[in-house]
């Protein structure tokens, strides 16, 4: 097949875009256990292409990632990698005799080789390992990686070494870290770890990155940073990107894509023509207070939504359902004076000037509250706290009238606590359906979706909403039901969905969002 | 003096054991129950070479150090597909078969070192020469130690160089998250046959010093037993650092011979030590899950 022969996948007449194929793939078919997630499915990439890659929720964003990575073979069709000087090509499937050839295998590393860069949606740096380690071990062809080199001639190991360290150096400080060379990969924010992940595999050497949910999570500060970094790369280094993200994030990326990539029943379609679904007007009615546009759908009316600004940078968010606040009820969460600690110091609890002066909240029945707060503000502390999985240092937690802060998980669990962790938190060997038994509130006997498939097969929209599905009580005492970015990996007919299911939740319960502040603002 | 210049030779040897182990457990995180037998493997090669051959100490040790290497690929190699509690069984069932082949590879009616007859079975190898270093043989005890104490320091150096290269940090890399390290290019699993060959090679030479201290070699060098204590001074010292497996040798090596002091009946001695190691390691687990000087935690 001839590029001419796929008008379909032209490219946009963009300056700033070459005309060089860098990545062709055709006839790739991809189907687990009968299910078929990509069919057929035929793309180019040309040299400086910014590529917005979209789908709803499980139509194989990440399937068809890890097979352009070499991280998943497909099970037919032809791949080319075109980036650098010594083009590789490869069919599927692959003969057995392939395998036995070493210099010829279709593995992440053979294809890194290629140019070929990627980026993890949970950011995986070497958590043991500096920021600038986790730079320069990125650097490909370090002659101190050869043991004998590094026991024999350390001399000059060293001096690679030396001019390696400087350049990471000289990386972390373009990327706003200078000062923080000798922090450690899992000691810093949500956020500069995406700038390093991007810079590692820049310097390893990829023409081509592919960036999964790269906005994820971040609050506003770290999304320009992010941004800004793609644009400088775009830019000065002329990468070729391919980016999956999720529709609160698009306006952010409005300005750096030039090709729109839509994933729909396993194949691509190329579509400039409809415009950026623009966020605030997910369901029509305009946003007019400080929080995300589903907010304005759970709140109904505005008229109940009153806003607060907390002490650095956190905004809470309240709005009640007129008929079932019951202010003179016991309030079913009441946090006073609390103050958390991570390690030596002090996370939650913390005024303007970081003394701890104690975190206060009370919610009532029938009443929903968002905290936003910046990355390494503390929600992931505060969560741990009210769960009882995070020892807290003053204060007091009552959930329904009962005091708890000496109550392990499990009991907090029974006195009225739905919480719902982070997707990455399920146990991924379980079935579904295992998982849901294992939930307190499952009384549901209906169908559940996915129930025979494991945790891990899931996609992560799919695994988001299986956990907001156990996490929901559906019925019973007034419970606090506390959600961690349940949306953070929802399309938008998956977030409208389960707003309604939480929307459709016994009124009385009393509900807390946490939330990255951030691009939701309107 | 004598019993105190044995035990450090004991130290020198277990130095070795437990830091080349770490680089197989705290640099790439794989915990392997066959280091023992690699240390066997070694201890044998150098006796035969040495007893049948009248090798010298350097080309003996270096031959054991090569058939160690070669041998390795039985744990370096299941590494590519198992994980976790998977990779442990199977480095159980590689030290299951080392034991048993150096058990059994004997026949009462052919000399020893023959094909039919090689390690003389559960009778083990008697009279090992003395090492024979280029003509100077360290009889004496403190010649022996001192010996000792430098092969064992020659060992920490090579490893101490290596794990602190490029080459240590991409390991590192790669016990953190082997599937990034992928990613960026890196042939991990050649990599790690590279650190599973280092330390079995040199773990062979504190097989071939044992063999010439003790001058007397039987299966149980390569026992399970053998290989959870060195397991446990790595774990007990800490991982993935350089001093945490020396504090474990010492502590594991000095704290049998205090208990010694203790006057137990000697009837239960055995048993009650084999009861204080076990409570020391729980402690230890609870207290510091690191071990004493660890870096690292195992999974
Ligand atoms: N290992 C697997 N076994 C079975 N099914 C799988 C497996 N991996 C993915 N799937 C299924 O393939 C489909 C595509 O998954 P994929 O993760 O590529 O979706 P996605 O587009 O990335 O979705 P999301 O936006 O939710 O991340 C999903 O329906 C998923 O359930
Ligand atoms: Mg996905």
């Amino acid at each position: 097949m001839t590029i001419a022969a796929q008008p379909m996948l032209e490219i946009s007449a963009r300056s700033t875009v070459g005309s060089r194929v860098v990545l062709r793939a055709q006839g790739l078919r991809k189907a687990f256990g009968g299910q078929r997630v990509l069919d057929d499915l035929d793309l180019i990439l040309h040299e400086g292409e910014v590529v917005l890659l979209r789908g709803e929720n499980g139509s194989g964003k990440t399937t068809l990632l890890n097979i352009l990575t070499g991280n998943l073979e497909p099970d037919t069709g032809t791949i080319e990698y075109l980036a650098d000087s010594t083009p590789r090509s490869y069919s599927f499937p692959r003969r057995w005799w392939q395998e036995l050839n070493p210099f010829d295998h279709f593995t992440p590393e053979f294809v890194a080789r290629e140019g070929i860069g990627r980026t993890w949606q949970d950011v995986r740096l070497f958590g043991s390992q500096s920021l600038r380690d986790n730079i320069a071990v990125a650097k490909p062809g370090h002659s101190g990686e050869n043991p004998l080199v590094a026991l024999l001639a350390p001399a000059r190991a060293n001096s690679r070494e030396g001019a390696f360290n400087s350049q990471a150096d000289a990386m972390l400080a373009r990327l706003g870290l200078a000062g923080r060379e000798q922090s450690s990969g899992d000691m810093v924010s949500l956020g500069q770890s995406k700038r390093v992940a991007i810079a590692r595999a820049v310097v390893a050497g990829a023409k081509i990155l592919f960036l999964d949910e790269p906005l994820a999570g971040l609050d506003r500060k770290g999304i320009t940073d992010v941004l800004t970094l793609l644009e400088s790369l775009v830019r000065e280094a002329k990468l070729t990107l391919v980016i999956v993200e999720h529709v609160f994030n698009f306006v952010h990326l409005h300005h750096l894509v030039n090709v729109h990539w839509m994933l729909e029943s396993g194949r691509l379609e190329k579509n400039h023509a409809e415009p950026i679904p623009q966020i605030d007007s997910i369901d029509g009615i305009p946003v007019t207070i400080a929080a995300p546009s589903w907010f304005s759908q759970l709140a109904g009316s505005p008229e109940h939504v009153t806003s607060e600004r907390l002490p650095r940078g956190a905004t809470l968010t309240r709005t009640r359902r007129p008929d079932h606040w019951k202010p003179e009820a016991k309030p079913v969460l009441e946090i006073k004076g609390l103050i958390v600690n991570r390690g030596a110091r002090s996370v939650i609890g913390l005024d303007e000037h970081g003394d701890p002066n104690g975190f206060d909240l009370t919610l009532h029945q029938g009443e929903i509250a968002i905290l936003q707060a910046p990355n390494g503000w503390g929600k992931s502390t505060l969560f741990d706290a009210l769960c009882g999985n995070a020892p807290i240092k003053r204060g007091t937690i009552a959930i329904n009238g009962s005091t708890v802060e000496s109550t392990p998980p499990w009991i907090r669990a029974q006195t009225g606590l739905a919480a719902s962790p982070s997707a990455a938190k399920l146990f991924p060997s379980l079935k579904v359906s295992e998982v849901s038994r294992l939930s307190p509130h499952s009384s549901s006997t209906g169908s559940i979706p996915f129930a025979s498939r494991t945790i891990s097969s899931l996609s992560g929209g799919e695994k988001q909403r299986t956990l907001l599905r156990m996490a929901l009580p559906d019925s019973g005492m007034p419970q606090l039901v506390l959600l961690d970015e349940p949306f953070a990996m929802l399309d938008d007919i998956a977030t409208r969905q389960a707003v309604e299911a939480i929307i459709g939740t016994q009124p009385h319960h009393a509900i807390l969002f946490l939330i990255p502040a951030n691009h939701s603002f309107s | 003096m004598n019993y105190l210049l044995h035990l450090l030779v004991y130290f020198d040897i277990y130095v070795i054991v437990a830091l080349s182990l770490n680089l197989i457990v705290g640099y790439c995180g794989m915990l392997t129950l066959a280091h023992a037998g690699y240390y066997a493997i070694g201890g044998y090669t150098y006796a035969l070479l040495a007893l049948n051959l009248g090798w010298g100490f350097v080309p003996a040790v270096a031959v054991a150090m090569l058939v160690c290497a070669v041998l390795s690929l039985a744990v370096a190699l299941p590494s590519w597909r198992l994980r976790g509690d998977f990779f442990v069984l199977g480095t159980l069932a590689v030290q299951a078969l080392i034991f048993s082949a150096i058990y059994n590879w004997s026949s009462p009616d052919t000399p020893l070192g023959s094909w039919k007859n090689l390690t003389n079975g559960p009778f083990g190898i008697t009279g090992i020469p003395r090492p024979s270093i280029f003509g100077w043989t360290p009889a004496s005890p403190l010649s022996f130690t001192l010996f000792a104490t430098v092969v064992a320091g020659s060992c920490g150096f090579v490893l101490w160089r290596l794990q602190r290269s490029p080459w240590g940090r991409l390991l590192l890399a790669i016990r953190d998250d082997e599937l990034a390290a992928r990613g960026l290019g890196k042939n991990t699993r050649f990599i790690k046959i590279q650190a599973v060959a280092i330390a079995s090679s040199i773990v062979a030479v504190a097989g071939a010093l044992y063999a010439s201290h003790v001058r007397y070699l039987d299966p149980s060098s390569a026992s399970l037993d053998e290989g959870i204590l060195v397991l446990s001074m790595v774990i007990v010292g800490g991982l993935g650092n350089f001093k945490g497996p020396i504090v474990g040798a010492f502590v594991l090596i000095a704290l049998p011979e205090l208990l010694r002091f203790l006057s137990l009946p000697d009837t239960q001695a055995a048993n009650l030590r084999l009861l204080i190691y076990g409570l020391l390691l729980v402690l230890m687990m609870h207290f510091r899950p690191n071990g004493i000087a660890g870096a690292y935690r195992v999974q």
